[in-house]
């Protein structure tokens, strides 16, 4: 099964209200008029600037560019699937990614490189042809070949003809700090100005379609593919009118227990290889365009982790309003059924859950609020108070007026330890109010430093 | 409630303490009744054996209870000053079984003891007959020398006072402490014009507080000083004066201090352990002469053994102390105790044990006044000027004695030998630094900064960190970078991964910027930057100062330093740009250079200019009219050359970039109409003559010029960012005055006018923040310092 009908056009996520008809957005559905949003009918904020929110999954990732007036996925070129193979080929003089590669793969293995997912995990080092690359690097041609299909997207949709220069990347809950960093290194590298992370369960949960409200708790299942090794990651979140909370997460892997705990980013969950003919390779693409159902064998122990996750958090399972099953995998027949029954909680689906995650994070952004920050303004000028201190530097002991408290002219307004251990007082010259400290009592200050903003009166 | 404060000098052996009442200006609390609005300060005596200072030892009994002082017994207690430095001697009789007790815990219950005797002194009973508690809060003390700033014994006194329940704990150096107790040097710490209230502190005669009402004077009445050695008077101890500070307690240290606008700056310290090996020494002439029954007491094990070693030094301390101010060929005798064989100690013998440790004092006192000289004492955070430059032994006022040890006749002998300047010995040494840090509690109120001017260009920026606390991402903007108003200026990324833009509210300049990237920065992020100069138009700068001198003035290359030459060469000034403060002064000695001698009855006329040297260095070039010409570098003050040409000059270039001279004259085989000019150019590295040309000279002399070429003042000036341009304003009468523009559209934002003068010049300081403008006239030439 191909991606089902996303490959173009406004997907049936967000869109703004006055949009909402035409491109089917979530006023439109029963359903989506109960998810976590601007219960007060106020309109979601939007977005500062286009943006590209791409969803990375072990073996595949999906892009959506999101604009003023809407959300659209970014097809790969090659295949008109809405979910990239997380591949490129370097033929000498340029790079393709995705489908693009694996068609490339089968002439030329040597410049082929898959599975770059599982590359920066481990940060190896990526051999396409006679280039050797850092993982990062190699990621961030990915990301770039992916960026310039938004860019030539863009217009079309009515946004500019510049590509998008901020990304919001759905990662792993348990991804590390260092996968983090090279992460947002290679989107850097590929051009974004500005990259933000977002949990995918997290994003799960603003997907469109669910019955969710703020003040849930929902145990989101991201089931994953044959060729991730049948796996589910658990994560238990609380519905917000915001970003939703993490409360805990877990993973569990193939049948026979081998792996069970060790979040996919750490350990070996499997993506990819290094030819062709491992992991995701050219032939190894999944009918469905992600990663291949759950195996039923896995599902047992999966709902023995999810229990098990639960009694960590010492949630009981009255407490969890839904499953939300989401992933290649959760296409399986009679999952959610299984998943129903074998923990006792209902079980809420999305139309195409592989394109769960992607979708909320498209749908979460305009409601997370504008990005850029307006220093303060104000009709009274600021004035920064700073002190010439005999000998440079001195310890603040404490301020002796409040902040929004207003002193006369001559007052002392702090306290200072100098080096040489005499105590003086910081006075000032002409009366005002004290607007912020900018400094705490008990740290060392030197001279000229600002201590803190003051309106003189 | 009138400010209380516990003043407390630990020693080794013994304390000092006092308490000083500040004066109540509202006229009420506890001082009002006795001193009205004057505070008052008392010696707070060992109500044990009426000492007036403590032993410094603690002991803690049954119920918590702690005694201090004579009312510790010698043996199990513990010396909280020994602890402090983390010596084992003072646990010596300490129960094996009882953990030792922390340095902090021993201080603050020593310092609540001293305090409850002060609040006892204090409490009084009021008209109503109800007592009067007295709140004391704060807390003064009184530190070795040897504990430099960031000694970690300090932050472990603080903690103690703190612990003590001490609002406020303040320390003041001992060396600092003894200079204030001098009657020659003014209000402590009174470098702003905030004088505090009266208070007065005297030497007590009884143990019971006898607070002295004081007339309304800023400083308290100073300690009687012995006549000083081979000093008729006392010496005066201006402003600049340095002192040595010899402390002889149990530790002996010498202190270089620096009284420099009535703030005393201690400059470089040595110490020794003199006063225990004496102590040591005079223990085993005791036991050499009293044979085994010492011996035999100091052998026995334990406690006992501890007692006996005790007393033994109590004993010969006390001897020592007797003979000290005896005549020089005296003796004294006594018994350690009954039955004990005699002891003998006499003066010469006391003197030739404690002569060792004065010798060294002075070699040390040298060697402090050598480094300064060499530029490697006082605060690392101000520059060396001029004084420390120069400094020798003859720059010292005086040699201060103080501490127990300073009792010994033979000190102010030998640390005049030594060092040759008057020695002062206070007659009452032991409380010398008591009573200096008195003065310094008494002037609490006084100790007040007040805040810098705000410099009207540079204003902040401050945003709401998202989500309170933020990761700075990246900034977007360098310093001295110029942005508009909406302009992303820096990221930041929040701990769920959002990425912020902080923006600009107006155009600007980013100054500086706070964090660096990957820091957590918040709530507030705040930067500097400057204001849009078309401001200036509606709120013009504040003149941060002006210079007037007679001679001219020449701006650094690197646009920091003001240089004020006189015409007649015999003065050169160094001005700190953006304080205005003297960073040096310079005036030449001129010698007769090598040569023709100068055989003129009167001094001839001499004219000079400061010039850069290609390296960068100042030099001041002085010629007369005789034709005799020196150099001198104006950082080391060293002359570098000097040398005659044989005509009178006329006329002298320099050209900075070869770093030589030239000086026009008449040739001296020239006479009337066939006069004829020459010029001469020397070397000023070497002073060597190199060429001489006779005719076509002018031609021939390109890059020779009349003044430096490196000044930095001009006709004309842009500022660092590009932005304004400042230009003289013009009349018909000359310069007269100085106009700002913005760069481009020519707008004038600020114009200063003034009479019309013969030049003016104008420039900018390095970092933009300010405007100068040098404007001469035939009476002088002053410089504005206009602060943007």
């Amino acid at each position: 099964m191909r991606d089902q009908g996303a490959a173009s056009g406004p997907h049936p996520g967000w869109a703004p209200p006055w949009a909402a008809g035409s491109l089917g957005g979530p006023e439109a559905g029963g359903p989506v008029g109960r998810r976590p949003g601007p219960a007060d009918g106020r309109l979601p904020a939007g977005v500062d600037r286009p943006t590209l929110v791409i969803d990375v999954g072990p073996a595949t990732a999906a892009a959506m560019v999101v604009t003023e007036l809407g959300a659209w996925l970014v097809p790969d070129p090659a295949s008109g699937e809405g979910r990239w193979p997380w591949a490129v080929h370097w033929d000498g003089e340029r790079t393709v990614a995705g489908a693009a590669a694996l068609q490339r793969a089968q002439v030329d293995p040597g410049g082929y490189r898959a599975g770059l997912w599982r590359a920066l995990v481990d940060d190896d080092v990526v051999v396409l042809g006679t280039r050797t690359l850092r993982s990062v690097e190699v990621v961030a041609e990915f990301l770039a070949a992916v960026r310039s299909a938004a860019a030539r997207l863009l217009p079309s949709l009515g946004g500019p003809v510049a590509p998008p220069d901020w990304a919001v990347v759905t990662v792993p809950p348990a991804a590390t700090d260092a996968l983090r960093r090279r992460l947002i290194g290679a989107a850097e590298v590929a051009g974004f100005t500005g990259v933000e992370l977002l949990p995918q369960a997290a994003a799960a949960v603003w997907a469109p379609g669910l019955p969710l409200r703020a003040g849930d708790l929902a145990l989101v299942c991201d089931v994953l593919g044959p060729d991730t090794g049948p796996a589910v990651a658990a994560t238990l979140v609380r519905v917000t009118e915001g970003l939703p909370e993490i409360l805990g997460h877990g993973f569990s892997a193939d049948a026979n227990g081998s792996v069970n705990g060790p979040p996919p980013v750490n350990g070996r969950s499997p993506a990819g290889g290094t030819s062709p003919v491992d992991g995701a390779g050219p032939g190894d693409i999944q009918a469905n365009g992600q990663d291949g159902p759950a195996a039923p064998g896995g599902i047992d122990r999966a709902l023995a982790d999810c229990r098990d996750l639960l009694g960590r958090l010492g949630i009981s399972r009255t407490q969890v309003s839904w499953v939300v099953v989401v992933g290649g995998g959760a296409r399986t027949p009679g999952l959610a059924a299984r998943v129903e029954h074998g923990l006792g909680i209902p079980v809420a689906t999305v139309d195409e859950p592989e394109l769960a995650a992607i979708r909320g994070a498209a749908a979460w952004l305009p409601r997370s609020g504008p990005r850029r920050v307006r220093a303060r303004g104000s009709t009274q000028r600021l004035v920064p108070l700073a002190y010439t201190l005999p000998g440079h530097t001195a310890r603040l002991l404490r301020w002796l007026v409040e902040p929004r408290q207003p002193y006369a002219e001559g007052a002392a307004v702090a306290r200072v330890r100098l080096a040489n251990g005499a105590v003086w007082d910081l006075t000032v010259r002409t009366p005002g109010v004290l607007d912020e400290v900018l400094v705490p009592a008990g740290r060392d200050v030197r001279s000229g430093e600002w201590l803190a903003l003051v309106r003189p009166a | 409630m009138p400010l209380t404060t516990l003043v407390v000098d630990i020693g080794a052996h013994t304390t000092g303490a006092a308490v000083v009442v500040a004066g109540d200006t509202e006229a009420g609390g506890a001082s009002a009744d006795r001193a009205g609005s004057a505070g008052f300060a008392t010696l707070l005596r060992d109500p044990h054996g009426g000492a007036a200072r403590w032993p410094t030892r603690l002991s803690f009994g049954a119920g918590a209870t702690v005694a201090v002082g004579s009312a510790a017994p010698p043996v199990r207690s513990v010396n909280p000053f020994a602890l402090l430095s983390g010596s084992r001697t003072a646990l010596e009789t300490w129960p094996r079984d009882d953990p030792d007790p922390h340095p902090v815990t021993a201080m603050s219950a020593f310092l609540s003891c001293l305090r409850t005797e002060a609040v006892r002194l204090l409490t009084h009973t009021g008209p109503a007959g109800r007592p009067h508690p007295v709140l004391i809060d704060r807390l003064t003390v009184v530190v070795p020398a040897w504990y430099p700033p960031a000694d970690r014994r300090r932050d472990l006194l603080i903690a103690a006072g703190e612990a003590a329940g001490f609002a406020e704990v303040e320390l003041v150096d001992a060396a600092t402490a003894v200079v204030l107790s001098l009657p020659s040097v003014g209000s402590p710490a009174s470098g702003v014009a905030e004088p505090g209230p009266a208070v007065t502190a005297a030497r007590p005669v009884s143990p019971a507080p006898v607070p002295v009402a004081l007339s309304p004077v800023a400083a308290p009445a100073p300690l009687a000083m012995s006549t000083a050695v081979d000093s008729p008077t006392q010496p005066e101890l201006p402003d600049g004066s340095l002192v040595i500070v010899c402390d002889l307690g149990q530790t002996w240290s010498t202190a270089l201090l620096r009284i420099e606008r009535d703030e005393v700056l201690p400059l470089a310290h040595e110490s020794i352990s003199a006063g225990q090996e004496l102590d040591l020494r005079l223990l085993d002439d005791l036991r050499a002469q009293t044979g085994d029954w010492l011996a035999s007491r100091l052998a026995q094990p334990g406690e006992d053994g501890w007692w006996a070693r005790h007393q033994a030094l109590e004993f010969v301390r006390q001897m020592k102390h007797a003979l000290s101010q005896r005549e020089p060929g005296a003796e004294v005798s006594g018994q350690p105790a009954p039955g004990a064989p005699l002891y003998t100690l006499g003066r010469p013998w006391l003197d030739r044990l404690a002569e060792p440790g004065l010798r060294w004092l002075g070699a040390s006192s040298r060697s402090l006044v050598a480094r300064l000289a060499a530029g490697r004492a006082g605060p690392a955070t101000r520059p060396v000027d001029a004084l420390s430059g120069l400094a020798t032994l003859a720059d010292v006022q005086a040699v201060v004695l103080a501490g127990g040890h300073a009792r010994l006749a033979v000190a102010e002998r030998i640390l005049h030998e030594e060092l040759g300047r008057p020695v002062i010995r206070l007659d009452d040494p032991d409380l010398a630094a008591l009573w200096g840090a008195v003065r310094f509690a008494s002037a609490a109120s006084a100790r007040r900064i007040p805040d810098d001017h705000p410099r009207w260009r540079v204003q902040p920026v401050a945003w709401d960190v998202p989500a309170g606390r933020a990761r700075l991402e990246r900034w977007l903007v360098d310093p001295g970078e110029p942005y508009q108003r909406g302009a992303v200026l820096a990221q930041v990324r929040t701990a769920d991964e959002r990425v912020y833009e902080l923006t600009a509210p107006d155009d600007g300049v980013l100054l500086a910027r706070p964090g660096r990237v990957g820091e957590v920065v918040g709530p507030t992020l705040v930067v500097r930057a400057k204001r849009p100069a078309s401001l200036l138009a509606g709120d013009p700068p504040d003149l941060r100062h002006e210079l007037a001198g007679c001679g001219e003035w020449l701006f650094t290359p690197d646009r920091r330093v003001l240089v004020e030459c006189a015409a007649t060469a015999d003065l050169v000034r160094l001005w700190s740009v953006p304080d205005g403060t003297l960073l040096r002064e310079f005036r030449p000695e001129f010698d007769d250079p090598p040569g023709r001698a100068s055989s003129a009855a009167r001094t001839p006329r001499r004219r000079g200019r400061v010039f850069v040297h290609p390296a960068g260095r100042l030099a001041l070039v002085a010629w007369d009219e005789t034709g005799a010409f020196w150099v001198w570098d104006l950082y080391s003050g060293a002359q570098t050359t000097a040398f005659r040409d044989s005509s009178q000059p006329t006329a002298v270039l320099v050209n900075e970039r070869e770093w030589r001279l030239s000086t026009q004259g008449e040739d001296a085989g020239s006479a009337g109409r066939y006069r004829r000019s020459v010029a001469t150019v020397w070397d000023l590295t070497t002073g060597q003559r190199l060429e001489r040309f006779t005719d076509d000279w002018r031609r021939r002399l390109a890059g020779f010029e009349r003044r430096s070429v490196s000044d930095c003042f001009g006709d004309a000036a842009l500022s660092p960012d590009g932005r304004l341009r400042a230009v003289p304003v013009v009349t018909k009468a000359g310069p007269a005055g100085v106009s700002l523009r913005v760069t481009g559209s020519d707008e004038e934002v600020f114009r200063r006018e003034h009479p019309p003068s013969t030049r003016v010049r104008v420039a900018f300081s390095a970092d933009g923040q300010f405007l100068l403008a040098n404007r001469e006239s035939g009476r002088d030439s002053r410089v504005e310092v206009w602060e943007l």
